[in-house]
């Protein structure tokens, strides 16, 4: 299954793969109105420390512990993707305690959210990946 | 030439594209034959020209003087004929002079001095200049047609003799009576050029020493040719294709010794992507070839039929933008642009072909060694 | 601080309405000129500090950016120009000489552009290059004049020294040391790829890249950085430089502080050392001398490379040219005056040197008239901006030709023409390995390769128009050109006629 791979020795620390998950997962065409004078939750984070920078996201584990961690049954696996049922979180915060990547978070609404890989919304391809400027984000197979 | 000064600039001033007809005979057996078919012939293909140059050329027509040189020459004025035979003498021993013979034809007017010698290298001069005849030779004619105004020589071979004139071809054969020579070969061509340049020396065949040319068609490459080869001396005064064509014959085949082959290898080398599957050996020659002489390609459509001592060359460009048709029975041999100019002096050929693009199809009397087809000897380690 | 004579040439205009403050522009300038007000919870931007570069408005994501030319002027005067005044002031305020990278902007004449090109019609066919095959290959090299046969007769087929490719195109010099490592890694890639190649330029040639020698030609020039045997012997082909067509007649200077251990390594300098070439090569001081270097190099490789020299166009170029071409090189290469650098000298750069169009067009022809232009291959360069432009220069002679800002605008440049500071957004004329990082030789290459591919097609398009198939036919065939707007004298060097004729 194609996942999303950062290569750290192109990222920029540029931070715009971040504001294009957000437009993609907004729903709404415009991203000035999507994103200005909005709380930004993009379900892709870049850490950096110094120099050295890369995004961080859901890693569509195998073994999810999320999954596992998930009281209401909400977080499932659809062919490897792992999704969330947003209309069953009941906020417990587990998910976000059992991830190690810190993948999970409340999203503007409360309820969590994660990467999907774009198979929820309206995008053909990962966001992250059409909006890197420096091909250090890609989408393939490994 | 100024007497015949136009309006519009003249050949040689500026670059008339045209189209053509061609058309070649060759005995194999050296047995001789009047022009009559080629005229036969080319009267035929009557609309391919539009009566503005038509011309021959004939090898094997002087037996008694084959070992001297035959200079046909255009006089525009006296003062040109004086001057030009002034160069001569001091260049050539003049073994026989005459005006070429010619009869009256109510379609051939504006008609020049033509006059005719046989020569040969002055002996002192020749070996004084450190040359071989040849190239003498080549030389003499080449100042002649550059520097002396209003003489022009159109033809300068060994038992060979270039006619030519503005008009139809059957006309030009009929004028100069070409029923009364006899040769082993012959070439024709009538020409459709696209402005009137009213000037006899811009028809066909174009002649250098033995090389004649005639040739249909319109090379896209002719500027590239021509600053490359008017590096070795030669002076493109009259801006034709095919006068370039045979200036680039002449230095492949008479001053690089290449074979005639080995020519069209040049002229019309194959596409790289037909190189490439060659073997190892031929693919190394071609490229050589290709590259060597790169400047020499030639592109655009072009259809020759060269003629040269003792036999006659067919080529055509490497997608075959112009007809050509070859055929034989016995042993004769025929090469035209039209299979009616062939069928109509031959209605029943033993085999008949349409030659592909770029190979060239070489016709040699049968009495003549490989290798000696241009009577210039290999170097003495090929044989 | 106190008077300020300069006003920032540039303004940045920021939509506010659709500026989303991602940031982005903040993070990626690295001039330093837009700043996150946290307070007003707004950008703002410091406008002194733009260098055009238009880094922030590529990456913006909602266009919100664009950067304008400042409408503050001096009193118009056709004379005392802008330009003109301000620099004056700069050099009263520094005492120092004028730099400036990249090729010289100033309005002279453009000759590629007052040149037209031939298409055949009903007398001639013009060619379908999609159907039909359309040949760019070329050779580079010596082309021999004399048949030799072995004894059955065949020809003997010597062809050492020649540069083979497919697309007459090459990349030009450019220093490993004026750009960065990763702009060479996407020229060798991409030299790769396309069957051409690339040039190291007068900073030696990284260990890394040694595996890409079959595609590099190695530049030998008067600072001899990195020249040693497996240098020489690494590359296709050896470049003597002699001159650069941006800064003819001075050498190059890379200041101590872009010298790091790589760059040290590489062009066998102490680190941190200034690395100055001087202006002529020392041991070349007159044509015999380079007729020595020449076999000199030939010797060192055994006579199985070509040997490449590079001059600058000035005034005497044919004379040049001509003693070049009997001193044994293989190629000569002509750089014009509008010619890239990573720095030189303002007002060399300006006014020193000639037009590359008529310079090889005198070449050619001074060449062809001493019945020597067989002896060696001519490459151009100097401002090849287009595919059309490299049509027009084969067909005013020359072989091949050389690229080298269109190569860099390909990788991303903007052309703000502020190489000399090492701070190049876009990962090209920089050594800051932050800046560096920018150009991924995966992107680059690609890129460059696009480029090239996509001007072959062009290529052979206007090649089937013209009723050609193999782009030897095209070299030296001026008939195919046509002036428009050019006076006699210019059509007489170019050795055209004017478009009607």
């Amino acid at each position: 299954m194609k996942r999303i791979y950062v290569n750290e020795m192109w990222c920029l620390g540029c931070h715009l793969c971040e504001y294009y998950c957000a437009y993609a997962n907004s729903g709404i065409k415009d991203m000035v109105k999507a994103l200005k004078d909005k709380q930004i939750r993009s379900r892709i984070t870049v850490e950096q420390k110094g120099t050295i920078s890369f995004a961080v996201n859901c890693r569509h584990c195998t073994e999810p512990l999320c999954v596992k961690s998930c009281i209401a049954g909400a977080i499932t696996s659809k062919d490897g993707v792992i999704v969330i049922d947003q209309s069953r979180c009941v906020l417990c915060y587990s998910c976000i305690m059992a991830c190690p990547y810190g993948a999970l978070m409340p999203s503007t609404e409360g309820v969590m959210q994660k990467c999907e890989l774009c198979t929820t919304n309206s995008q053909e391809q990962p966001a992250c990946i059409q909006g890197c400027p420096n091909k250090a984000i890609v989408f393939e197979e490994r | 030439m100024d007497g015949y000064h136009q309006q519009m600039p003249l050949e040689g001033e500026v670059r008339i594209p045209s189209g053509c007809a061609i058309s070649g005979i060759i005995d194999r057996s050296g047995k001789r034959f009047s022009a009559r078919d080629a005229i036969t012939s080319i009267s035929v293909m009557h609309d391919r020209s539009n009566g503005l140059g038509g011309g021959f050329a004939g090898y094997g027509i002087y037996p008694e003087y084959k070992d001297y040189t035959a200079l046909h020459i255009f006089y525009y004025s006296s003062e040109a004929k004086r001057a030009c035979e002034d160069f001569l003498e001091e260049h050539f021993d003049l073994i026989n002079l005459s005006k070429i013979p010619t009869k009256k034809h109510p379609a051939i007017t504006d008609v020049p001095l033509i006059w005719r010698y046989f020569v040969t290298a002055l002996p002192t001069k020749l070996s004084f200049s450190q040359l071989d005849e040849d190239e003498y030779t080549a030389r003499c004619v080449i100042r002649i047609n550059r520097e002396i105004e209003g003489a022009y020589v159109f033809s300068s071979g060994k038992d060979m003799g270039v006619f030519k004139a503005v008009g139809y071809p059957e006309d030009v054969g009929e004028f100069y009576m070409l029923d009364e020579y006899e040769g082993y070969s012959w070439t024709v061509h009538g020409r459709y050029p696209t402005n009137t340049p009213g000037w006899w020396g811009g028809s066909h065949p174009f002649s250098l020493l033995s090389y004649s040319v005639v040739h249909n068609g319109e090379i896209s490459s002719y500027d590239a040719n021509r600053r490359y080869i008017e590096m070795y001396g030669y002076a493109c005064t009259l801006q034709t294709d095919t006068e370039v064509i045979t200036y680039m014959i002449d230095y492949l085949h008479r001053r690089m010794g290449l074979t005639l082959e080995e020519v069209s290898h040049v002229l019309a080398a194959p596409f790289w992507s037909t190189i490439e599957r060659k073997d190892e050996k031929e693919r190394a020659e071609y490229t050589y070839l290709r590259n060597t002489f790169a400047s020499m390609l030639i592109t655009g459509p072009f259809s020759i039929i060269l003629g040269f001592k003792n036999g006659l060359m067919a080529l055509n460009d490497r997608l075959k933008l112009r007809s050509l048709v070859a055929a034989e029975r016995g042993s004769r041999v025929y090469l035209a642009s039209e299979e009616a100019a062939i069928r109509v002096i031959e209605p029943n050929p033993d085999r008949l072909w349409y030659p592909s693009g770029g190979k060239a199809v070489i016709v040699t009397l049968d009495s003549v060694q490989e290798g000696e087809e241009h009577g210039y000897q290999l170097p003495v380690s090929a044989l | 601080m106190g008077i300020n004579y300069l006003y920032p040439p540039f303004e940045i205009i920021r939509n506010q309405d659709r500026c989303i403050t991602c940031r982005v522009c903040e993070r990626q300038c690295a001039n330093l000129v837009h700043h996150y007000d946290a307070e007003k919870g707004r950008m703002t931007a410091d406008e002194s500090l733009c260098v055009n570069c238009h880094r922030c408005v590529s990456l913006c994501p909602t266009r919100a950016l664009k950067i304008v030319k400042t409408d503050h002027t001096f009193k118009e005067n056709a004379n005392w120009k802008t330009e003109v005044i301000e620099d004056i002031y700069r050099q009263a305020q520094t005492g120092g000489v004028l730099l400036a990278s990249m090729g010289t902007p100033k309005d002279y004449p453009v000759y590629w552009d007052k040149i037209l090109i031939n298409a055949s019609q009903v007398t001639n066919p013009s060619i379908d290059p999609l159907r039909e095959p359309m040949e760019t290959r070329t050779y580079l090299g010596k082309k021999n004049s004399k048949i030799e046969r072995d004894s059955e007769g065949r020809i003997i087929t010597n062809t050492t020294g020649q540069l083979k490719m497919d697309i007459p195109i090459m990349f030009s010099a450019m220093s490993y040391g004026s750009i960065s490592y990763n702009a060479h890694k996407s020229l060798a890639i991409a030299a790769s790829e396309l069957g051409t190649f690339y040039n190291t330029g007068e900073g030696g040639l990284h260990k890394d890249f040694y595996h890409y020698g079959k595609h590099t030609i190695v530049q030998v020039a008067s600072g001899r950085f990195g020249v040693h045997p497996d240098y020489l012997n690494a590359g296709a082909a050896i470049e003597i430089k002699m001159g650069q067509g941006a800064k003819p007649g001075i050498g190059g200077h890379l200041p101590g502080s872009k010298i790091g251990e790589d760059i040290s390594a590489t062009r066998m300098i102490p680190l941190h050392a200034d690395a100055i070439s001087p202006a002529p090569h020392h041991d070349i001081y007159s044509i015999e001398d380079l007729r020595q270097l020449v076999y000199a190099l030939k010797e060192a490789t055994r006579y199985t490379k070509p040997i490449i020299v590079k001059v600058a166009a000035v005034h005497n170029i044919s004379a040049i040219a001509s003693g070049i071409a009997r001193s044994g090189a293989d190629i000569i290469a002509i750089d014009g005056f509008r010619g890239g650098t990573g720095a030189a000298p303002l007002r060399i750069r300006d006014n020193v040197g000639i037009p590359i169009e008529l310079a090889l067009a005198s070449v050619d022809q001074r060449l062809r008239q001493e019945g020597i232009r067989g002896n060696v291959s001519l490459v151009v360069g100097g401002s090849i901006r287009s595919s059309s432009d490299v049509i027009k220069a084969i067909a005013l002679g020359a072989d091949a030709v050389y690229i080298a800002t269109s190569a860099l605008v390909a990788l991303g440049c903007h052309l703000c023409r502020t190489c000399h500071s090492g701070k190049c957004n876009w990962g090209i004329a920089t050594q800051n390995p932050e800046l560096v990082k920018r150009l991924n030789p995966d992107v680059g290459s690609q890129h460059l390769v696009n480029l090239i591919t996509a001007w072959n097609h062009e290529i052979k398009e206007m090649m089937g128009g013209m009723g050609i198939n193999s782009i030897e036919a095209l070299r030296g065939n001026r008939l195919m050109l046509r002036g428009i707007g050019l006076n006699e004298t210019e059509l007489k060097i170019l050795g055209i006629s004017h478009a009607g004729q």
